[in-house]
């Protein structure tokens, strides 16, 4: 299966799970809420039936056409000319990126702005290497100290501190 | 006081003038770098006007928007690959006139041509949003909420190689606006018992992670690998560079048809600059006597390109003051930034803030003069950006993310929502999904919602006035026809393919 048949496989499954589980219990809320409307009223599970209708069926669309299918004829051309280890590592790469930016944003709170900054520019240039470690370690220790400069003196918004310190 | 002093006076107070100054240099740069967006540069720089006044933030984020395209074309004819997407047909003839000693020359053309597109766009926006806008206040409930289901269908149908991709990357941002206390009743919906959602998504670490750390983490799949400079500006013969009067009048008349290609484009929502500058580099080429040149290095190529794209940044501009409808993924920003700072675009700021109305017209022009000013004299230290190495900018760029997203409403989830939409918005890149659909149907759905409400309690629940009404009928009837056309070219596109794919495969 070629990743936009996936992708609308993966929002297909996600639309129905939305239409049968999450929609309906917005009217519960609703009754356990607001009641006794002596007029006419669209109720506010109209639009989310709507918009999760209009997912199931363009996800559906984007799963079975022939127009992805073609592509998947395609990108098997493709693979017999492209290193398929180097894709693979190249998916890693970024996957691995977007992880060190959700423990970065976790470890804000307990370490505070600057010290997770510092610690995830790092390890982000321990693994990208760059090309002189000088300027990386310029960069690790004067960017988050600029960026929280910035925001606490000129614009008055305190980033967190941590709760360590 | 008159309006339109008072927004001359607010664009020429010190701190506001220096601002769109910095937002222009910045806009350059940013522009330059292959890899740093338009889109990012005005997506990152949003949490920080939320702290500003209303002009000051305008000006910052017109001042990226307008540099940030002709940005593009630096890297475009020096690298060989362009800065943003809107550059892209600018590598045709510009990259060639660089490797034949004339990049300089090149890049004053692109700089020439998109000031002449970027001043006839402001002009067009100036003649036809109050128009619009004077039309539009007749509108109901009715008519608004027809008028933006069209806009619905319209950027999901044109703004993608894939009409039905497009539709879906609008349905999710339907979806996504969803999320928060309903409008009407106050109903929670999909908040999980968090107050934080309370208030719905909010759209500032939406924009960022879609834009910026998605692009982060596709640069990221690559290593943070670098481009090679190819060209050296220092080594060229000054002469041959010059700029004459017979180069201007020889690209004046396809700069002229490029920038209503451009403006006719960018007031259509959802489409954008990109298509716009491929769009009028075709038809600079089909409407020439002489085409041999184009393709190995024609000015003629790099002006039609450059006006096009510039030609849409004021364009895009009069559906968002006129109709509150997004033109492109920039505006949809601008016009989020709008209302975080309490201003609702639509027809009714030409009555209630023209002080706003003019203000953009003011940054909008101002910045195009300083961008002429800054890009002749500074092309050379532009250039020099292109050595920045990304994987130095690239984390540092992350970073401003989680603090962007932070500062917004000092809450973590908004981070969280940052980093969510970064990973769904590196799986659109990847799977050919296009972006600015999910943004602006995200952004137009409140006022759907509400429009289609208020339509359906007064009617108590009949779709009856939608089809007796001429203007939902007009844009039912026009809806489609698109649709239709879309399918059919589709359809064209399939049955051709095949047969094109086993030529290449012969060859």
């Amino acid at each position: 299966m070629d990743k936009a048949r996936l992708l609308g496989a993966c929002f297909f499954v996600a639309s129905i799970l939305f239409l049968l589980v999450l929609v309906p219990q917005i009217d519960a809320n609703r009754a356990s809420g607001v009641s006794g409307l002596s007029f006419y009223s669209v109720g506010p599970s109209a639009l989310p039936y709507f918009s999760g209708a209009l997912v199931l069926l363009f996800s559906f669309a984007v799963m079975v056409s022939p127009e992805t299918v073609k592509q998947t004829s395609l990108d098997e051309e493709d693979s017999e000319i492209t290193d398929v280890a180097e894709q693979s590592a190249s998916t890693w790469r970024g996957g691995l990126f977007a992880v060190l930016m959700f423990i970065y944003s976790m470890s804000m709170f307990t370490l505070g702005f600057q010290l997770a900054s510092i610690a995830f520019l790092a390890v982000v240039f321990a693994i990208y290497r760059p090309g002189s470690w000088k300027i990386a370690l310029a960069v690790t220790l004067l960017v988050p100290f600029s960026v929280d400069l910035l925001l606490r003196e000129a614009f008055r918004i305190p980033l967190p501190s941590g709760i360590l310190f | 006081m008159d309006p339109m002093l008072q927004a001359f006076y607010g664009l020429v107070e010190p701190i506001t003038f220096l601002t769109l100054l910095l937002s222009v240099i910045i806009g350059l740069i940013i522009g330059a770098i292959p890899g740093l967006s338009v889109n990012i540069a005005v997506a990152l720089a949003v949490p920080l006007t939320i702290f500003m006044p209303t002009s000051q933030a305008l000006v910052t984020l017109i001042g990226l928007y307008g540099a940030g395209v002709f940005g593009g074309s630096i890297s475009a004819i020096l690298l060989n690959a362009p800065g943003t997407p809107a550059s892209a047909a600018t590598i045709f003839d510009g990259f060639p006139l660089a490797n034949q000693g004339l990049a300089t020359k090149a890049l004053r053309i692109a700089l020439v041509a998109s000031v002449f597109g970027a001043v006839f766009s402001i002009i067009v926006l100036m003649l036809l949003a109050p128009q619009l806008a004077n039309f539009a206040l007749r509108f109901g409930p009715i008519e608004i909420a027809s008028l933006l289901f069209f806009t619905f269908l319209i950027i999901g149908v044109l703004s993608g190689g894939s009409m039905l991709k497009g539709l879906l990357s609008a349905s999710i941002g339907m979806v996504l606006a969803m999320v928060g206390s309903d409008p009407m009743l106050g109903t929670p919906r999909f908040t999980f018992g968090s107050i934080s959602l309370m208030d719905g998504l909010t759209y500032v670490p939406l924009l960022v992670g879609l834009f910026a750390l998605a692009e982060i983490i596709d640069e990221g799949t690559r290593g943070f690998s670098r481009l090679k400079q190819k060209i050296d500006l220092r080594r060229e013969d000054t002469k041959a560079n010059h700029v004459s009067l017979v180069d201007l009048r020889h690209i004046s008349f396809p700069m002229l048809r490029a920038s209503s290609i451009g403006s006719s484009i960018g007031i259509l929502p959802g489409i954008g600059a990109t298509i716009a500058s491929f769009i009028a580099y075709a038809d600079v080429k089909r409407s020439s006597r002489d085409t041999s040149k184009f393709g190995k290095g024609d000015i003629r190529g790099v002006a039609a390109s450059e006006s096009a794209n510039n030609a849409v940044v004021g364009a895009t501009f009069v559906p968002t003051l006129a109709l509150g409808i997004p033109g492109d993924a920039v505006t949809a920003i601008l016009l989020g930034a709008l209302i975080l700072q309490g201003v609702t675009p639509g027809p009714l700021i030409f009555v209630n803030s023209p002080d706003i109305v003019y203000t953009i017209y003011f940054a909008l022009l101002a910045s195009t003069l300083l961008m002429a000013v800054f890009g002749y004299f500074a092309v050379r230290p532009l250039s020099k950006t292109l050595h920045i190495p990304k994987v130095y900018l690239m984390p540092c760029v992350a970073l401003i993310c989680v603090a962007g997203s932070y500062v917004a409403r000092n809450n973590i989830i908004d981070v969280y929502v940052m980093l969510g939409a970064g990973v769904l918005g590196f799986v659109f890149n990847r799977t050919a999904v296009p972006v600015a659909p999910l943004l602006i149907t995200f952004i137009i759905t409140p006022p759907f919602e509400q429009a289609l409400r208020q339509a359906l309690t007064r009617s108590e629940g009949s779709f009856i006035p939608f089809l007796t009404n001429p203007v939902s009928l007009t844009l039912l009837v026009a809806a489609v026809l698109l649709l239709a056309l879309s399918f059919r070219r589709e359809r064209r596109e399939r049955h051709s393919t095949p047969s094109k794919n086993k030529r290449g495969i012969d060859k």
